[in-house]
């Protein structure tokens, strides 16, 4: 773990700099943290390159980690609350949070998200589930399809 | 320059996530979709889901029906559900649906199933219907209600005039019929209330909308 006020940097697909204390990113990325401390981040010249994150993503999970660097302490359901507040973003939002996560090893964000989109499916029917997760998609034959809909009606 | 190449990405060990960050850069110029989430991912949502909603996710897309029909999925939950007896090669809807039919003859033949219990009536309610998921009960005090199966909530409450008991009743989508000593009274769903006499005196319980 490095001193607190030490600041790395991190740089999204638009290669947009961001800089972050050391503490927030190491505490929260599996990845970061295994960077730092075998020695391969140079505080001087590294930046992280984080290709498959866009500025907007990045943003957000910086934010995540910041505020849950700083408020670890509070109360559980002021943490979910903002937690609830922060996963407020249309479905394309959250995949892209679920990437970076993923891609970060956020293991707290990764599982927040997965609830969310749990929540999102259980109990509800076909064409609900595609409106909420915006699949627009579903790449089955339109035969296929419509034998699915015979034959499960109550699914759709 | 060196030292950022070490920086790899967290599944690139992975078969099913081997997109090099390259590959990950030419895919974010279309949109991040549902349909752009790796087997691994959809894998750990699926596994926070019970089977219902799996059998109903294996219909949302054909990615998603891939996914949760393969076999590694499956495995997971044969050896949740069945233990170590062999696993079909058919869609997991229609083996669900076997097993469904199949518990709900066994339950049949040992006579133990699952029971929801709701307390209805403050006394007695000797006698309940149920339509198109809606249970009526009565007899025993002087209401008549209706409830969801689904929520167990009183969707509606009827009340029998004060004078006779209520010896029987039935209800369809537009009323409730209750045979009142020897009458006969009909409540319209939207609650209207008409009492009828009937010319042979006493009804016999049993007999309502037969």
């Amino acid at each position: 773990m490095g001193s607190p006020l030490k600041k790395i940097m991190l740089c999204s697909s638009e290669k947009e700099i961001f800089s972050v204390e050391e503490q927030v990113m190491v505490q929260h990325s599996v990845i970061i943290n295994n960077m730092i401390e075998d020695g391969s981040y140079n505080y001087e010249e590294s930046k992280i390159p984080l290709d498959c994150v866009d500025s907007k993503t990045l943003k957000k999970v910086i934010d995540y980690c910041t505020y849950h660097t700083h408020h670890h302490n509070d109360n559980q359901e002021d943490l979910e609350a903002w937690d609830a507040q922060f996963l407020n973003v249309d479905s394309n939002g959250l995949y892209d949070l679920l990437m970076a996560a993923n891609y970060l090893e956020i293991r707290n964000l990764l599982d927040l998200i997965y609830r969310t989109i749990k929540n999102m499916i259980k109990g509800k029917k076909i064409d609900e589930i595609r409106r909420i997760l915006n699949i627009k998609d579903h790449g089955f034959t339109p035969e296929e399809e419509e034998q699915n809909r015979k034959e499960y009606p109550h699914f759709y | 320059m060196s030292k950022r190449q070490q920086f790899s990405p967290p599944a690139a060990n992975d078969p099913a996530s081997t997109a090099t960050a390259d590959e990950r850069k030419k895919s974010r110029r279309t949109q991040t979709t549902a349909l752009s989430l790796d087997h691994d991912i959809l894998c750990m949502i699926f596994a926070f889901l019970d089977m219902f909603d799996l059998v109903r996710c294996t219909l949302v897309c054909k990615t998603w029906n891939t996914v949760i029909e393969s076999l590694s999925l499956r495995e997971f939950h044969r050896r949740k559900l069945m233990g170590s007896s062999e696993f079909p090669k058919k869609p997991l809807r229609v083996i669900f649906a076997e097993m469904a039919m199949e518990q709900h003859r066994l339950a049949l033949q040992d006579g133990s199933f699952h029971v929801d219990q709701w307390k209805v009536h403050s006394t007695t309610a000797a006698q309940c219907r149920m339509k198109m998921g809606t249970v009526a009960t009565g007899v025993g005090d002087k209401v008549i209600r209706l409830w969801s199966v689904n929520s167990y909530r009183c969707i509606e409450e009827y009340s029998v005039p004060a004078m006779l008991p209520l010896v029987d009743f039935d209800f369809d989508e537009s009323k409730i019929v209750g045979l009142i000593g020897s009458r006969l009274c009909i409540w319209r769903r939207n609650g209207k209330r008409s009492i009828f006499s009937s010319p042979e005196g006493a009804v016999v319980k049993g007999s309502c909308m037969r």
